[in-house]
């Protein structure tokens, strides 16, 4: 084979591969991609039964139950508009209180539950979620740190 | 704090001075002045922050009077504007240096203090340490206190040695190239420089891991968390760049990519420097929001970066390629392991770019979960064994002897019977094991020789431990969560563990709760381990520390959980299979950097 019909075939080889590992990579980040919800959003938008997908607020006072027969807990997500049930099972994170910010993954189910499969409890400096922060400022609840 | 001030003023001053080229003669002199101006500057903060003076916001929002004396000093780069200014402080440490080195060009100083200039001004105009309360008060908001930890108070100073070198690197690179004076001095203070810079990352990151795994409650160490990721990135351009540059130095070749990593590097840290300051991310490592800070940043990277690019497109033609024979196949493969190392790289910055990008531009709120960058990780990881296995074997000149072969063909079997005596028969970690006796059957094989090779050889064993690890880790990982009464037990791997009892105590700015947990293997009692969960009434937070039993290369990380309020107690129990094997490699990985800086005696 000439070494310029060598060269061609490596090169269109090179464009194969990289085409075939940037599609692959594609593949795998669209599926990873999770989009974050408020509860009024949540309530308004059509979101699919059984997608992954984030969502945030304060968790309401006096809303918190405990089932300890099935080891799940229960509480209310607001944005001061909207609320939305959220249903978790497992031990709750360290930060998580009444009335402070917090963001669950998971998906939402027939009844309108959201059934969270993690609860993040990640904050910044100032103990807040920037997502939940610019829900709550854009409502008109938002109460910075004084 | 007036001598702060006035310090970082004087730091501006001389750094103007140098820039300008007013005294060229005497750049040692004005860098010193600017670098213990500085040093001054962050010492009047800790005396601030020691002392307890309220007078300065800094201080107010960020201590408080029962924090204890070790953390109210390390608290001090745990804000945004403390940690900047210790990122100036050491940026200037790598100037002070370069400036008394007579090597260094007097263009590559000036860019330089352009650099530090625009980082100090940053620091001053927009985030000083030094702005005073306008209210007087005589106590604190306190410290969050995760952040109230030994391995996190220490990791942000060596992780900025090393992001602070990048600076160095970049105009080092930059003005040498423009004036064409790429030889072997060049090349080897480079290399160098890449391998300072790629020890103090190493170690950084690999700290700021070991903080999460202790301190987050879930065993993990690594959760492609923005900001990791964004200390990741320039680690793999370093370690593509440290690969470039021993091309460069053994067959005059790839000068290129050499340059373009240098540039990259840098590049890659001031958006580190972005992404962790602009308030974009939730996450208990970014600091909180602020849109004026960001647009700063951005702006001045988007300045080096179109800058850095045209310099480069200007003059590159000026550099043929010097060596005309033909590339042997091992500098073909280290040229195909920088591409990697630059794709992956990609990867993960396409996956941390783009929720900024959506938020930005389509105001939307995206994430880009975990098993993205770990599934591409998985993929990517083959190809770099599978070199770090080959090519080593393979000289400069090309050819592998049929002796070589055969000295190293025990290795694989070697490596299949330890998999297979651990229970750890899966392809990467026999890969792994095979590159750990591959390295150690080479480093023994040329122990009389060369250091650099003793450096390839511990570092190519530490990723072939590290990959071991992490894949053992990822299969063999179990988790159990459990509500225990006094005396009773729950099994899990070969463990049984007991809730002996609880306990309450007080401390100096806490109070704890706390589990006496025995752990027995094979019917003898281990250990006793002491979980705690502890209240901060300062902050009105808790924390749970989490108690970790390491048995050899395997822990076993229990955490308290939430009570009945009665006589149960919940328990997470997580096993963590050669996970301290992880922590191994890094230190070997950081023994072979300090191994490969040692220069021969000649």
């Amino acid at each position: 084979m000439k070494p310029k019909h060598q060269r061609l075939i490596l090169i269109l080889l090179g464009i194969f591969s990289l085409s075939v590992g940037v599609g692959v990579m594609l593949r795998y980040f669209n599926e990873q991609l999770i989009f974050y919800y408020s509860p009024a959003q949540l309530h308004a938008g059509h979101v699919k039964e059984g997608k992954v997908i984030r969502i945030g607020g304060l968790v309401k006072e006096q809303s918190v139950i405990h089932h300890e027969m099935s080891n799940t807990v229960e509480f209310v997500i607001t944005d001061g508009e909207q609320d939305v049930l959220i249903k978790y099972k497992g031990l709750l994170p360290n930060l998580f209180r009444e009335g402070q910010g917090m963001v669950a993954q998971g998906q939402m189910d027939s009844t309108g539950v959201f059934l969270a499969s993690s609860l993040l409890a990640k904050h910044d400096e100032n103990y807040m979620p920037p997502e939940v922060a610019k829900t709550l400022k854009e409502k008109g609840h938002w109460k910075p740190n004084n | 704090m007036f001598l702060g001030k006035i310090s970082l003023w004087i730091a501006l001053i001389c750094l103007l001075i140098q820039v300008s080229h007013c005294m060229p003669a005497k750049r040692r002199l004005v860098a010193a002045g600017a670098g213990l101006s500085l040093f001054i500057s962050l010492l009047s903060l800790v005396f601030a922050h020691v002392t307890n003076d309220f007078s300065l916001v800094n201080v107010f929002e960020h201590s408080h009077t029962s924090k204890p004396l070790f953390y109210k000093i390390t608290g001090v780069w745990g804000n945004h504007e403390g940690s900047m200014l210790l990122l100036v402080l050491l940026t200037a440490g790598y100037h002070v240096w370069a400036a008394f080195h007579k090597n260094i060009n007097q263009k590559v100083i000036q860019l330089h203090a352009l650099i530090l200039i625009a980082f100090l001004s940053f620091l001053m105009f927009t985030s000083s340490p030094f702005v005073a309360m306008d209210v007087v008060v005589t106590e604190g908001l306190g410290q969050n206190p995760l952040l109230q930890d030994v391995g996190l108070a220490i990791h942000p100073p060596l992780l900025y040695i090393g992001y602070a070198g990048l600076s160095l690197i970049f105009c080092y690179a930059i003005v040498e190239f423009v004036e064409n004076r790429l030889d072997e001095k060049w090349v080897e203070m480079q290399l160098r420089l890449a391998l300072f810079v790629w020890i103090f990352l190493t170690i950084g990151i690999s700290l700021g891991s070991w903080w999460a795994y202790r301190e987050l409650g879930w065993g993990g160490y690594w959760f492609w968390d923005p900001v990791e990721n964004v200390s990741l990135m320039p680690w793999l351009i370093c370690t593509a760049l440290i690969h470039s540059l021993l091309v460069l130095q053994a067959k005059r070749r790839l000068k290129s990519m050499t340059i373009i990593l240098s540039l990259t590097g840098f590049i890659l840290s001031l958006l580190g420097i972005f992404l962790v300051r602009s308030g974009i991310l939730t996450s208990v490592h970014a600091f909180a929001q602020d849109p004026g800070r960001g647009l700063y940043v951005l702006g001045f990277i988007a300045l080096v970066t179109i800058g850095s690019l045209a310099i480069y497109g200007k003059y590159s033609n000026i550099h043929r390629a010097t060596s005309s024979e033909r590339a042997c196949f091992r500098e073909i493969m280290i040229l195909l392991n920088n591409m990697l190392l630059i794709g992956f790289c990609a990867c993960v910055l396409l996956g941390t770019l783009y929720p900024l990008v959506m938020q930005m531009v389509l105001d939307e709120s995206v994430t880009v979960a975990a098993p993205y960058f770990s599934q591409m990780l998985q993929i990517f990881i083959f190809p770099f064994i599978i070199l770090a296995i080959g090519v080593p074997l393979v000289n400069w000149q090309g050819s592998v002897p049929v002796q070589t072969l055969l000295w190293y063909a025990p290795t694989l079997p070697i490596a299949g019977l330890i998999a297979w005596y651990n229970d750890q028969v899966y392809i990467l970690a026999i890969l792994g094991w095979w590159l750990v006796m591959l390295s150690a059957w080479q480093g023994i094989k040329h122990y009389k020789k060369w250091q650099r090779i003793w450096a390839m050889a511990l570092a190519h064993a530490g990723l072939g431990l590290m990959v071991v690890s992490m894949t053992v880790l990822a299969y063999q990982t179990k988790e159990t969560q459990v509500m225990l009464g006094y005396g009773e037990s729950i099994e899990i791997a070969r463990y049984k563990v007991t809730l002996d009892k609880m306990m309450v105590y007080m401390r100096h700015n806490y109070m704890l709760r706390e589990g006496v947990v025995s752990i027995y293997s094979e019917g003898q009692k281990q250990t006793v381990i002491h979980p705690q969960v502890r209240y901060y009434p300062v902050q009105q937070q808790n924390t749970t520390e989490a108690a970790i039993y390491r048995d050899g290369l395997s822990d076993l990380y229990v955490v308290l959980g939430q009570t009945n309020g009665a006589d149960s107690f919940g328990l997470r129990i997580y096993y963590r299979p050669m996970i301290n094997g992880i922590w191994l490699s890094v230190g070997m990985l950081v023994v072979a950097g300090i191994f490969a800086m040692i220069r021969k005696r000649k």
